[in-house]
């Protein structure tokens, strides 16, 4: 093919003046790694506003921050079980008040289910507290066994639950 | 299945879900930020697919949701066969760093009562009028002066006039059907909103004085609380505006920042008497103008000249020397439409909110790069197409610089390339490469960069506060302790030797500390005011 002029040396299809650089002269070094994760600024930001306006929102953002996290819609991340109950603990829970929302406004699949007739649907409480109680009665129960084996009483509870 | 609903892509980019995830999250705990996320990225869902794709309980899930709709984040609808599908908001979610912006604008505007009002229906998501009045009522009283209380019939009327001026909307409500309706009760309501209602005040008489809280309710860092019951016991009285909630309408707010910058650049690039008259014509235009309409209606000089504020002292013939002077300028704010009535006058929106993304353009391009490249910048843009030799020649800037100059604003998106070919075969050392700014989508590059920044400074703000935990700790236990040995009348030796439990370099910490989240907290407020004028120009 005509053109194979200078075998061996690298030849530019296009105009290298027309990019910027002229001919012969050193070609910036190729990058070989991403940019800086902090790299250096030759310019340094202009400083914020300051003003009433500014001073005022910043106090307003702050406040409702701390506000929005005492309020019933934030919905705390239910912790795991501590392997030892902290006596602190008890004394350090924020009491929020309840949100119920307008259940007319919404999807009928949102309201919960509630297994026992209450006053108002307290799903979770009455799960729990369905829950809590075969718990303890199971462990109630096998402690009694246990008692009344070493007692070694014939007799066994007539509210036998499981 | 043949009704799967097309799921179309979310088209949000990864750096707004970032930002939303960390907005919900600090705003609504992690379980809430988990779905929300979550509806972002996948677009429209039924309940049990979220519950299932996210690993989260049914009850939790719901919970979730309800809090989402409660607050606009997320709305419902009903499918075939009865499925309820939900989807999130996104932008409505980044909304949320406005708050403070919208609240402290009621101020200046309606001033405590206003603002309070805002600030209540913005933090609830919707309320009824009712039950603001009385949050409002028994806030404002806390404030007060001892045996001084706050009358609902004042936080009535303040409610009123922000109706009135649409910065409250009413909500799409449950429709009323007859109880003689056939058949099971849909899955879910569909509300609805007659336009002529949205703004709609219902008559309602409220009677009464805000109520000073118990001191025995107050909140404070781990001091043990009274039992308090879970419900109060205003919920047994009957709620005379039942089922009419209320909320912020934020489009509103918008359009008063858009006017509000519109004015400020007149009162720049002029003088204060262009911009009270510009100010003038958006007052007029307000309600007659929707917000997304690229010029007002037009307005004749005699009606502006009626409508000036009382204290503005011109004749007519100085206004209409200074309209005429608006209308040439080439930033063209100001547009001529007519002749009658004096001369027609518009305000050219769209073209407004185009020169200052510009300007911002310009004005990020300054900061980052320097003055000179500024000075390419805004000749490209003036020129539309320009070669770099051109460049070189116009911008007065030697070659070498003038190249580096270019390549930086290319490579960071703020210009772009575009080849025209002298032949058909494109061949490059026969084709014309010249630079140019295509501002829409270097607004959006530059709002993308704005959202990143966020997440940035919000994570950072995070960081400062999780490493200095410890120590915020401590100094708020000193200051509950201080606190409450103050009540109690303890001495100022004993004071002193509780504040000593803080040594002093850490005191110095916490110092630094407050004035670093300062700093990033007003950071996030300026960069949103960006993001504000660049998302309005699209």
């Amino acid at each position: 093919m005509a053109g194979n002029k200078g075998r061996g040396r690298a030849a530019y299809t296009f105009n290298i003046e027309a990019v910027g650089f002229s001919k012969g002269e050193k070609l910036p070094d190729v990058v070989l790694k991403p940019p800086p994760l902090f790299p250096d600024t030759d310019y340094k930001p202009v400083p914020l506003k300051t003003g009433e306006g500014e001073e005022y929102m910043l106090a307003l953002k702050q406040e409702l921050r701390e506000t929005m996290k005492r309020m019933p819609y934030f919905i705390e991340t239910p912790e795991e079980r501590q392997d030892i109950e902290r006596y602190s603990k008890r004394y350090m829970k924020v009491y929020k008040e309840e949100w119920i929302p307008d259940w007319r406004r919404l999807p009928r699949e949102m309201m919960p289910r509630n297994k026992c007739k209450k006053a108002g649907p307290k799903p979770k409480k009455a799960k729990d507290a369905g829950k809590g109680t075969s718990l303890t009665n199971t462990a109630d129960v096998l402690k009694k066994i246990e008692e009344l084996e070493k007692r070694d009483d014939g007799e066994k509870s007539d509210e036998e639950n499981e | 299945m043949d009704e799967i609903a097309l799921r179309l892509p979310s088209t949000m980019t990864q750096a707004e879900i970032k930002l939303c995830s960390l907005l919900l999250q600090e705003h609504f705990g992690e379980i809430v930020e988990k779905i929300g996320v979550h509806l972002i990225r996948t677009g429209s869902q039924p309940l049990r697919v979220i519950a299932h794709d996210t690993g989260t309980s049914l009850d939790q899930v719901k919970k979730a949701l309800c809090v989402l709709i409660q607050h606009n984040l997320v709305s419902y609808q009903v499918h075939k066969r009865g499925v309820v599908e939900y989807e999130a908001q996104c932008s409505r979610v980044l909304r949320m760093l406005r708050y403070p912006r919208y609240i402290y604008t009621t101020k200046t505007l309606y001033s405590d009562t206003g603002e309070l009002i805002v600030e209540e229906l913005l933090l609830n998501g919707k309320l009824t009028m009712s039950a603001v009045v009385k949050k409002v009522a028994d806030r404002l009283t806390e404030t007060m002066e001892d045996g001084k209380t706050m009358d609902y019939a004042e936080v009535s009327n303040t409610f009123v006039r922000l109706a009135d001026t649409h910065f409250v909307q009413r909500c799409p409500s449950v429709p009323t059907t007859e109880n003689s309706d056939p058949g099971p009760p849909p899955p879910a309501p569909t509300l609805v909103i007659n336009e002529k209602d949205m703004y709609l005040v219902p008559k309602l008489s409220l009677i009464g004085k805000g109520k000073r809280r118990r001191s025995s309710d107050e909140d404070a860092a781990g001091e043990p609380k009274a039992k308090r019951p879970k419900h109060t016991t205003d919920n047994k009285e009957p709620i005379p505006d039942d089922g009419i909630y209320w909320q912020a309408n934020l489009d509103r707010f918008h359009q008063h920042f858009r006017d509000q910058a519109i004015v400020s650049a007149v009162a720049n690039r002029m003088d204060q008497t262009s911009s009270e008259i510009v100010r003038t014509m958006l007052r007029m235009s307000e309600i007659t103008t929707s917000s997304s309409a690229p010029f007002t209606q037009p307005l004749s000089s005699n009606e502006i000249f009626r409508s000036l504020p009382v204290g503005y002292n011109i004749s007519k013939q100085v206004l209409d020397q200074y309209l005429t002077l608006l209308a040439d300028d080439p930033l063209e704010f100001v547009g001529k439409s007519g002749d009658s009535g004096g001369g027609m006058y518009v305000i050219n929106l769209h073209k407004a909110l185009a020169s200052l993304a510009t300007a911002t353009l310009e004005s990020v391009v300054q900061e980052r790069f320097g003055s000179r490249c500024a000075r390419i910048f805004r000749l490209v843009l003036q020129k539309k197409h320009l070669e770099q030799k051109q460049v070189e020649d116009f911008a007065m800037i030697p070659a070498k610089e003038a190249k580096d100059m270019l390549y930086k604003m290319l490579s960071e998106n703020f210009m772009s390339l575009q080849e025209i070919p002298k032949t058909p075969d494109h061949a490059p050392s026969r084709t014309f490469y010249l630079y140019t700014v295509n501002i829409l989508s270097a607004a959006r590059m530059l709002l993308h960069r704005c959202y990143k920044s966020i997440a940035n400074l919000i994570e950072r703000r995070q960081f400062e506060t999780k490493e200095n935990k410890r120590l915020l700790e401590k100094s708020q236990r000193v200051e509950a302790i201080i606190a409450s040995m103050q009540a109690t009348g303890a001495e100022e030796a004993q004071l002193q030797e509780i504040e000593e439990m803080i040594t002093a370099p850490e005191r110095q910490q916490l110092e630094t500390l407050k004035r670093n989240v300062n700093k990033l907290d007003a950071s996030e407020i300026q960069v949103d005011e960006t993001i504000f004028l660049l998302e309005s120009y699209h």
